[in-house]
């Protein structure tokens, strides 16, 4: 063994590491050939026997008898709250503002929509002063990415979903069956309706048609036309399995 | 038959814990706090900082035991990690106020011959002295090293096993030590040379 190899296992010799016989055997008789390299396992020996002295010097060292007592409160403290991770994934905050946006957003779409002057068309059933004929080719001019158009199918009892898809799926789906085939009419988005309380997940749900004074629409927190508010307007409330309201659509 | 907290293993009591076992977590505190609590004074020099240190450590195991992985490792290393963490913000947040260390010496007539070479090295290393030149000298290295000195040398861990706290490679861990312990003997090599130098002029005044 030379200078160099010695260097690299002078600290396991000099601590006393498990390694390889033969290299053991190699670099202690190198160090008793090299005064220099003998000099340097020497000193890197008693370095290794100062540290165990500095380890056995504190060894019995340990936290203050205090600080136990202090822990087990505080995990008596922790045990009788619920765990902070359960609550976020339990009761995410984010689909509330999303759900919060976007009524707004369709608040303000309804809005405008409401403010327009009703127009005659078959089918529909419309109240209040006469207005121009729109033209023939469309219902309503309203956005088409807002206003679903919808052929009436016979109502439908939905099956169990995920409570967060609910309403999303079933607004492009078949409603009502209060109108004959063929029979056109413009209906919103459903429109989430938002609780103080946290409600049950929606397992299953049904919509319902009715038709309500405007001004009814207040309660659920979207705008009205002030000159309108006695007129009727028709609307699918969806209906979850304890039978809140979950959704509402416009339908025109 | 069931398993009493004294002889439950880490693991086992980590359940325990999770299921609400205030027992559990007393055994499991008082069967690691000592080394995490060593560990702590060994890297910070400070009593306050290392019983800081080992609340936190077991706070976090409180609120975060999920996140204890045993396939990672076993969870004495997952402790030391928390400890590693939570001492290395302490260092780095009061580093302006650790008390400088004074490279010539602790001003207690130490002088470091028995590490540097020369006398009998058993005779000199029981000497008090010694272990604080020793701890002074492991304070002063950068943390990177002396992480490495306190939980080979001192906690006689195997390199895997500090590797594990560090999360990093055993190379690493050999190379760091061996370079730690170099650092270590050229600073006692200098506490001596200036020991030397102070005792020879004190030496002379009192000759003149």
């Amino acid at each position: 063994m030379n200078c160099v190899k010695f260097e690299a296992v002078i600290v396991d010799l000099a601590r006393g590491q498990m390694m390889d016989a033969g290299a053991r055997e190699g670099g202690l008789a190198h160090a008793r050939e090299c005064a220099r390299c003998g000099a340097r396992l020497a000193a890197e020996q008693r370095l290794t026997a100062g540290m165990r002295a500095l380890a056995a010097g504190d060894d019995l060292a340990e936290a203050p008898v205090a600080l136990e007592a202090t822990l087990r409160a505080a995990f008596r403290q922790q045990a009788t709250l619920p765990a902070p991770a359960a609550l976020t994934r339990r009761f995410p905050v984010w689909p509330l503002v999303a759900a919060a946006g976007i009524l707004v957003a369709f608040g303000l779409i309804i809005n405008s929509w409401l403010r327009r002057p009703p127009a005659s068309q078959p089918g529909v059933e419309v109240s209040g002063p006469p207005a121009p004929a729109p033209s023939p080719t469309r219902a309503l001019p309203t956005p088409p990415s807002e206003l679903a158009e919808t052929r009436r199918p016979p109502r439908v009892h939905r099956p169990a979903g995920r409570p967060g898809d609910a309403a999303r799926r079933l607004n492009p789906a078949p409603m009502t069956d209060e109108a004959e085939l063929g029979e056109v009419e413009v209906a919103t988005g459903f429109l989430p309706l938002i609780y103080d309380g946290l409600l049950p997940p929606l397992e299953s749900g049904q919509v319902i048609r009715v038709e309500v004074p405007r001004f009814a629409l207040i309660s659920y927190g979207l705008p009205l036309n002030a000159e309108r508010a006695d007129e009727p307007i028709k609307a699918d409330v969806l209906l979850g399995q304890d039978g809140l309201a979950r959704a509402i659509r416009l339908v025109h | 038959m069931t398993i009493g907290p004294a002889t439950a293993s880490d693991d086992e009591l980590l359940r325990l814990i999770q299921a609400g076992d205030e027992d559990a977590f007393a055994a499991l505190y008082r069967r690691r706090q000592g080394a995490i609590y060593r560990f702590a004074l060994r890297m910070s020099g400070s009593e306050e900082v290392a019983e800081d240190v080992t609340q936190e450590v077991f706070m976090t195991l409180l609120r975060e035991a999920g996140r204890y992985d045993a396939a990672r490792g076993p969870l004495a290393s997952y402790l030391f990690g928390i400890a590693r963490h939570q001492v290395l913000r302490r260092l780095g947040r009061d580093r302006p106020l650790v008390p400088i260390v004074d490279e010539a010496g602790d001003g207690e007539g130490f002088c470091a011959q028995s590490l540097a070479g020369g006398g009998d090295p058993l005779a000199d290393l029981t000497r008090q002295e010694t272990i604080g030149a020793v701890r002074q000298a492991v304070l002063a290295l950068p943390a990177h090293y002396r992480e490495v000195v306190v939980l080979c040398e001192l906690h006689e861990m195997t390199y895997a096993e500090c590797a594990l706290v560090l999360d990093c490679a055993v190379g690493t861990v050999r190379s760091r030590l061996h370079r730690a312990r170099a650092l270590l003997l050229t600073r006692l090599r200098a506490a001596e040379a200036t020991d030397s130098a102070r005792r020879g002029a004190d030496r002379a005044r009192c000759i003149v």
